[in-house]
């Protein structure tokens, strides 16, 4: 059942809470808010769809406004499916763009990969970006990689792989394909040192999350279907647990899906899970690594779609094994970046506004390093801090090796 | 997971229980289904304002017997007068040392706070920027006061403010002056479609060059006055902000806390959740418990939401779920209950009607609803405690916070209590 | 125009300002007439605001009343045209369920169709395309030009537009005693129930239009018209569940019209007798919320799901036959009482009976009669003038309003049509919304407190539906009054006074509900006022949001849904009934509205003394307010 078929909005009480912990309210006087863009709006469009305001569109789903709820109600969701049922505008190219990361992702990284990364760099350059697409200028872009994790697994570990006794499937997601191969190997390094081999899916898409802020649901809807494929087969053909690094592709798979795609994915969803979390899995079931102290202090950022899954807690408790680290976990809040929202050019000061007081926070810890699950936050705080941003599976893959 | 303890709810209750085991050594984890009715609160906390035959209380420590005849249900009375006093001054000097600016004591007795209408109500502990009358005099602290409001802000009406200020006979008509303050600097805000509300004006008057033009525009207006008044719609993260404008304009600036959601209940929310987590505490926010399993008598795992399969283990926990609006009381159009384990309540009554009162303005009978615990405070399964299950704040049955005054002291005592309890110090 | 037919201070007198008592006013004053209105309290308080709002395509009278039926179906065409944004033409089902005969769907559509209304079948299928949240074992449909009217904007437009012809509309005048010489009634004497004023005015005619309060008004007049009043329980919904106006067919039975209208839906109703003291103070019992809940959820199942707002009763002013003490025996037509020639008493006249969208038609059938007792020629042209609000398309006042934002555009020519473009351009901060429910911002109150005659928060509710979403006045209720104080309707210190009396009405229709989401929002509320605010009850000893009870509001239009027919007419009357057989008709099919309206006070007395309003208006606007 869709979210908007149930009729969930109405245990709102109009409390306002989720106003407060809007990160956009704070920073874009344009947009009402989710109380009245979400439950408010609904009844609204319930009588007239006409009653869409196309001020929605501010709305970055982070979906910490349904974090805040203390009446359960899916704001975020009906945001999203009333932007994607009612707002019939153009969208831009630079959207497509910034959306579509399979296709840019597959046309940058590759051996020209140093050539391109130079060039979005360059000052000129993203200027032109801004004016002809859009994109903001002061953003720094992510680098792509010489070749893809998929390219380099199937050269390079897809054999070792094999040899592993337990098994499990990795959706490594468009960052580790595209941009951090590096990373997809961690958690190789992570999940090997526990027993436990890597096979990637048969064919994996990004999960779409992109595509659907941007309303480009023939292609998400398409991205999903393939995708679905491949984690049913994977789950109940090869009886394969998947892990997914990344706490945006997680929650898409497991909850835009069938809230907002209203596709039925319950034979395999509960198999289908954050690294993390299965990492915990195989603590409990008794697996243990050597591991070796890292001597430092780090600051645990909660990306605000962790958030909404309520996993932080997996994260935190495996990065607190390693010995001589030091955690700290940072106030929960939005950076700012909200995937490919802070790339565009209108929301690039949003964007820095609503992350400000977590980068004083950041920069006022005396961490050695920022520990996130999300690769967008990531962009965003090393961009706007001195600081380096990493994954918990690097993290602990460091602390596997030894440092 | 498995943690020492597992406090399922994030209010006062639950996060002071928490904080407190956390201070004790213990790991713990918060299961917090939504944030907290702290953030509708008026940023203050009463102890005891009215005792249930309608006598107004000047001085806690000296109606707690009158209540426990009156109200023998009462969480203060099942703890018994000393205990709750004791524990009633912990949570003073607790909450202090965890960063909440506060001014009153049990021992001070009852201040009066200021309402948005002007009316005033008795507390316990206020927020020292929030204006309320000098307990000793009955009186406001200054003679001359500038009511100052922001043009378009509907929550708070500087004449209304003023009119019941001086019917209080707190001061008179003609030392308030009142005006509307103009703050150019929030015209974008005041074309955003929704409502304007204290939060939002916060969040933009808390940058310091907006804060410098509300000086600004402050300072010519509060020359001859001994105080401004403000709606509390400064000071988002910290007080700091209201203490900064009163520097700049050069007289005590103090404000009043508005509709939801309370600017200075939700920053003490805040100041304790990131306490907790800075204390090493593990926070499930936005989570909801789904299940549990029993070991005996006792309860040994919860599942959640959000962690579906994997459940969570402790030693013990806490339930501080609060009442209907929080969720910790469920009703249907014939029954009432407690949510998540069908505790047993003091009165749950089938027949609907006989939850309210005709009138608005009188007790309503729901409100008195909620858990039934013994002195130890943990909750009952058929008349049998369970023996790992604390309850805390709201979700207690046998009192009117709101009819007595007490919700805020209720959360604080019953907290301290449980925590007490878990760490084996008392109890 | 002709000149005035009469010294006086009017030419008509009409007491009530219900649907009734506006269209009258508008009928004489758009004939030329001097008239003047008097209301004891809003307009709209009485069963206008307290039934449905449903736009009876007749269908539901078709089979036991074709009289009726066909009254219906004319006004109804009429007031698509004349009332365009008071209307809703959502079209209506009237479903059989497998308990339900499906041979009387073939009675229904020949009776349908004998009395022009346009009635289609549609097989199952077909429905619940239509309209998703139909029961889905239904066993066939029949489809027909129900809709939704807002009894509220509807009869505001009346009076808007009699104002404009010249028409006196004051509410707030409660009418104490009626003026007499001799035999006639010759004027009425009224007391300003804010300012505790009394005066009279003289008039060679005198309208009871007084609704179910109008026995006792003509007890006034010493003439006897025996009301019977019954009672019938609405329940409203968080939202609207259906898009399409659901009926049972079959007999009228309790609790089988649920009617989406605006944000949210009906269901209703129930039809018990009540006595007459207590119809000032109407409270629905847990019983009938019981009964209109699983009745409700034959007609669409999600209903028992859907969170309630409130339930709310009405009294329709029912007229009995004298002979019959059961009350079985009543009118729902409408009854026009020259008590000239029925009771020898010359200047006045009862008219009451009817159902809300044949309110123009009791008008015109008045106002003939007054035309034809003053001597005055002018015909009646309300069939085909729109009212002020319904002159120009939807889409034309949208147009001029684009720089609002959406909801509030839309909102806005949703509940003042063409009036709506005075929000065209507003100051700094017009935009920030009061109440976030109902989309009502800053600019729209205050033009409402402007130009609408507004003296409470309960007035401002009708005008605008502030505190008609799913909070209830939660949050919209204290920025509100705030408002009101600003604009000066209300002075600093009554603030309070004047939310304390709202919530207290909002309470009333909460309670009956007061389970699951609707106890969550009601310890919200209390915790808000009574907690953080620190209010108390009112310091009147007035408890009612109203000025206080009286005799006197207008009534409406009662449904004839099925009741028998009105015995033969007693001399005088005009009796636009035909004996019909017509088995009991449950619901009240008559003016049940789209909320709560507004709460009475519990005295039900009529003309003692009582507590001015401790609300007045500190300018002079108290009460009485030219439109």
């Amino acid at each position: 059942m869709s979210v908007l078929d149930d009729t969930g909005f109405e245990a709102c009480t109009k409390c306002t809470i989720c106003t407060e912990y809007c990160p956009v309210s704070e920073a874009n006087p344009d947009f009402p808010g989710p109380k009245h863009a979400g439950p408010d709006g609904e009844r609204l469009r319930l009588k007239d769809p006409a009653f869409y305001d196309s001020a929605l569109r501010h709305c970055t789903n982070c979906k910490r406004c349904e974090v805040a709820c203390p009446s359960g109600v899916k704001i975020g969701d009906i945001i999203q499916l009333a932007r994607n049922t009612c707002d019939t505008s153009r969208r831009p190219v630079r959207d497509f763009i910034l959306s579509h990361t399979d296709l840019v992702g597959g046309l940058s990284a590759n051996r020209l990969a140093p050539v391109t990364n130079a060039l979005a760099a360059l000052p000129p350059v993203k200027k032109i970006l801004e004016s002809t697409l859009g994109i903001a200028s002061k953003r720094r872009f992510p680098s792509y990689a010489r070749q893809t994790f998929r390219a380099w697994y199937g050269k390079e570990a897809a054999a070792a792989q094999a040899l592993f006794k337990d098994q499990v499937a990795l959706f490594h997601g468009c960052y580790v394909n595209y941009n951090n191969p590096a990373l997809g190997q961690d958690i190789l390094t992570v999940l090997n040192a526990l027993g436990v081999g890597v096979q990637l899916l048969e064919d994996e898409q990004c999960c779409g999350a992109p595509l659907i802020a941007a309303r480009f649901l023939d292609k998400a809807r398409a991205n999903a279907r393939i995708n679905a494929a491949s984690l049913h087969e994977a789950v109940a053909e090869k009886g394969l647990s998947v892990v997914v690094p990344a706490s945006t592709c997680t929650l898409t798979l497991r909850n835009e899906y069938p809230d907002i795609l209203d596709m039925d994915i319950s034979r395999w969803r509960p198999r289908v899970e954050l690294l993390t979390r299965h990492l915990h899995r195989l603590r409990t079931a008794g697996r243990t690594a050597t591991l070796h102290p890292l001597n430092m202090k780090v600051v645990y950022h909660t990306a605000c779609h962790m958030e909404r899954l309520g996993w932080a807690g997996y994260s935190i408790d495996l990065i607190r094994q390693i010995p001589g680290l030091e955690v700290v976990v940072l106030p929960q809040q939005c950076c700012g970046i909200a995937g490919t929202y802070g790339f565009r050019k209108e929301n690039y000061d949003t964007s820095q506004t609503i992350g400000a007081s977590l980068f004083e926070l950041i920069e006022a810890s005396g961490a050695d390093l920022v520990v996130c699950d999300c690769e967008t936050c990531k962009w965003q705080i090393e961009m706007s801090t001195s600081k380096k941003c990493e994954h918990p599976a690097t993290l602990f893959a460091r602390s596997i090796r030894g440092g | 997971m498995r943690y020492d303890v597992i406090v399922i709810g994030a209010g006062l209750a639950g996060l002071v229980a928490g904080l407190r085991v956390l201070e004790g050594g213990r790991s713990c984890a918060l299961v917090n289904a939504g944030q907290s009715a702290l953030h509708f609160s008026s940023g203050a906390f009463d102890f005891l304002g009215h005792l249930p035959d309608g006598t107004p209380v000047s001085r806690a420590p000296d109606a707690l017997e009158a209540l426990a005849d009156q109200a023998p249900d009462h969480p203060y009375a099942l703890l018994g007068r000393q205990r709750t006093l004791e524990l009633g001054q912990r949570a003073e000097a607790f909450l202090r040392d965890r960063g909440l600016a506060l001014d009153g004591s049990l021992a001070a007795g009852n201040r009066l706070r200021i309402t948005p209408l002007g009316t005033t109500v008795p507390t316990w502990l206020g927020a020292s920027e929030a204006l309320g009358l000098d307990p000793a005099t009955g009186a406001l602290p200054w003679k001359r006061l500038l009511v100052a409001t922001v043009e378009g802000f509907l929550d708070l009406g500087a004449d209304v403010l003023s009119s019941h200020l001086a019917a209080t006979g707190a001061t008179t008509e003609a030392a308030i002056r009142s005006a509307s303050l103009r703050l150019p600097v929030l015209d974008r805000l005041r074309t955003n479609p929704s409502e304007f509300r204290s939060v939002n004006i916060a969040r933009v008057l808390d940058h310091p060059e907006a804060l410098a033009t509300l000086a600004a525009e402050l300072a010519p207006l509060a020359r001859d006055v001994d105080a401004v008044v403000l709606p509390a719609c400064l000071g988002f993260r910290s007080n700091e902000p209201v203490a900064t404008l009163s520097r700049q304009i050069g007289v005590p600036v103090r404000v009043v806390p508005t509709l939801p959601p309370s600017l200075i209940g939700a920053r003490f929310s805040r100041i304790l959740l990131n306490r907790f987590l800075a204390d090493g505490g593990v926070c499930m926010n936005g989570d909801r418990v789904t299940g549990h399993d029993w070991n005996g008598p006792s309860l040994a795992r919860i599942y959640t939401a959000s962690h579906e399969d994997i459940p969570l283990e402790a030693d013990d926990f806490v339930l501080a779920t609060g009442s209907f609006f929080s969720g910790g009381l469920t009703s249907g159009p014939h029954a009432v209950r407690e949510t998540l384990f069908d505790l047993d309540l003091r009165e749950a009554p089938q027949d609907r009607a006989a939850w309210t009162s005709a009138s608005v303005f009188d007790p309503q009978p729901y409100m008195h609803y909620g858990v039934r615990t013994d002195a130890t405070l943990r909750g009952q399964l058929n008349g049998n405690p369970v023996p790992n299950l604390h309850v805390a704040g709201l979700v207690l049955g046998g009192f009117d916070p709101v009819h007595l005054g007490c919700g805020g002291g209720v959360a604080l005592v019953t907290a301290l209590a449980v925590a007490d309890r878990i760490l084996g110090t008392k109890g | 125009m002709q000149a005035s037919p009469s010294s006086g201070d009017a030419d008509v007198i009409i007491i009530g300002g219900g649907i009734t008592g506006a269209g009258i006013a508008r009928d004489c004053a758009r004939r030329g007439l001097r008239a003047l209105l008097v209301e004891r309290r809003d307009y709209s308080t009485g069963a206008t605001g307290r039934n449905h709002g449903l736009l009876h395509s007749g269908a539901r009278y078709a089979v036991t009343d074709p009289e009726s039926a066909r009254e219906c179906i004319e006004e109804n065409r009429i007031l698509r045209t004349i009332a365009r944004h008071c209307v809703e033409d959502t079209g209506g089902l009237f479903i059989s369920l497998p308990e339900d005969d499906l041979a009387f769907q073939k009675t229904f559509l020949d009776a349908c169709s004998k009395a022009d209304i346009p009635a289609r079948a549609l097989d199952p299928a077909e429905a619940r395309r239509l309209e998703p949240s139909v029961n889905p074992e239904l066993t066939g449909a029949v489809h027909v030009p129900d809709g939704a009217v807002d009894p509220f904007r509807l009869t505001l437009a009346n009076i808007l537009d009699a104002t404009a012809h010249g028409a006196r509309c004051l509410t707030y005048h409660e009418v104490t005693g009626l003026l007499k010489e001799g035999p006639a009634v010759t004027g009425v004497r009224v007391r300003n129930t804010l300012t505790g004023e009394t005066r009279e005015f003289r008039a060679p005619l005198t309208i009871n239009a007084a609704g179910i309060w109008g026995q006792a008004i003509a007890r006034m007049a010493d003439v006897e018209v025996r009301m019977f009043p019954t009672r019938g329980a609405l329940l409203i919904l968080g939202h609207r569940l259906n898009t399409v106006v659901i009926n049972r067919c079959r007999k009228p039975a309790d609790a089988d019209i649920l009617v989406p209208g605006d944000t949210v839906s009906l269901i209703g109703t129930t039809s018990t007798p009540v006595p007459f003291e207590q119809v000032d103070d109407l409270r629905v019992t847990t019983e009938e919320v019981d009964l209109l809940v699983r009745e409700g959820r034959l007609l669409a199942p999600a209903l028992a799901d859907t969170r309630m707002l409130r339930a709310y009763a009405g009294a329709r002013p029912l007229i009995a036959d004298e002979d019959d003490a059961t009350g079985r025996s009543i009118s729902r037509r409408i009854v026009l009482l020259d008590h000239e020639s029925r009771d020898g008493c010359p200047g006045f006249i009862t008219i009451s009976g009817g159902k809300l969208i044949t309110y123009r038609l009791m008008a015109e059938m008045t106002t003939d009669l007054v035309c034809t007792k003053l001597g005055v020629s002018a015909r009646c042209d309300t069939a085909t003038v729109p009212l002020p609000g319904s002159r120009e398309t939807t889409a034309e006042t949208l147009k001029k309003l684009a720089a609002l934002p959406v909801t509030q555009r839309r909102s806005v020519v949703g509940r003042y049509g063409d009036e709506a473009q005075d929000l065209a351009d507003g100051g700094p901060g017009s935009r920030s919304l009061v109440c976030e429910c109902e989309s009502v911002s800053v600019g729209e109150v205050v033009r409402a407190i402007e130009t609408l005659g507004v003296h409470s928060l309960t007035d401002l509710r009708r005008r605008t539906r502030l505190g008609m979403g799913t909070c209830q006045g939660e949050l919209c209720a204290c920025r509100a009054a705030g408002l009101l104080v600003q604009e000066g309707v209300t002075p600093p210190a009554g603030m309070p006074d004047t939310l304390a009396r709202l919530l207290e009405e909002r309470w009333k229709g909460i309670r009956p509900v007061a389970w699951a989401d609707a106890l969550r929002e009601s310890e919200f509320t209390l915790w808000l006022y009574q907690g953080v605010c620190g209010l108390g009850r009112p310091s009147g000893p007035n408890p009612g949001p109203g000025p206080g009870p009286g005799p006197i509001t207008a009534g409406s239009p009662p449904d004839a849904s099925g009741a028998m027919p009105l015995a033969p007419a007693p001399n005088g009357v005009t009796s636009h009934a035909t004996p019909g057989t017509s088995a009991h008709a449950p619901n009240g099919a008559s003016a049940p509205s789209p909320d709560g309206a507004s709460a009475p006070t519990p005295d039900g007395g009529t003309t003692h003394a009582r507590t001015p309003n401790p609300e007045p208006s500190p300018d002079g606007k108290a009460g009485g307010h030219a439109l």
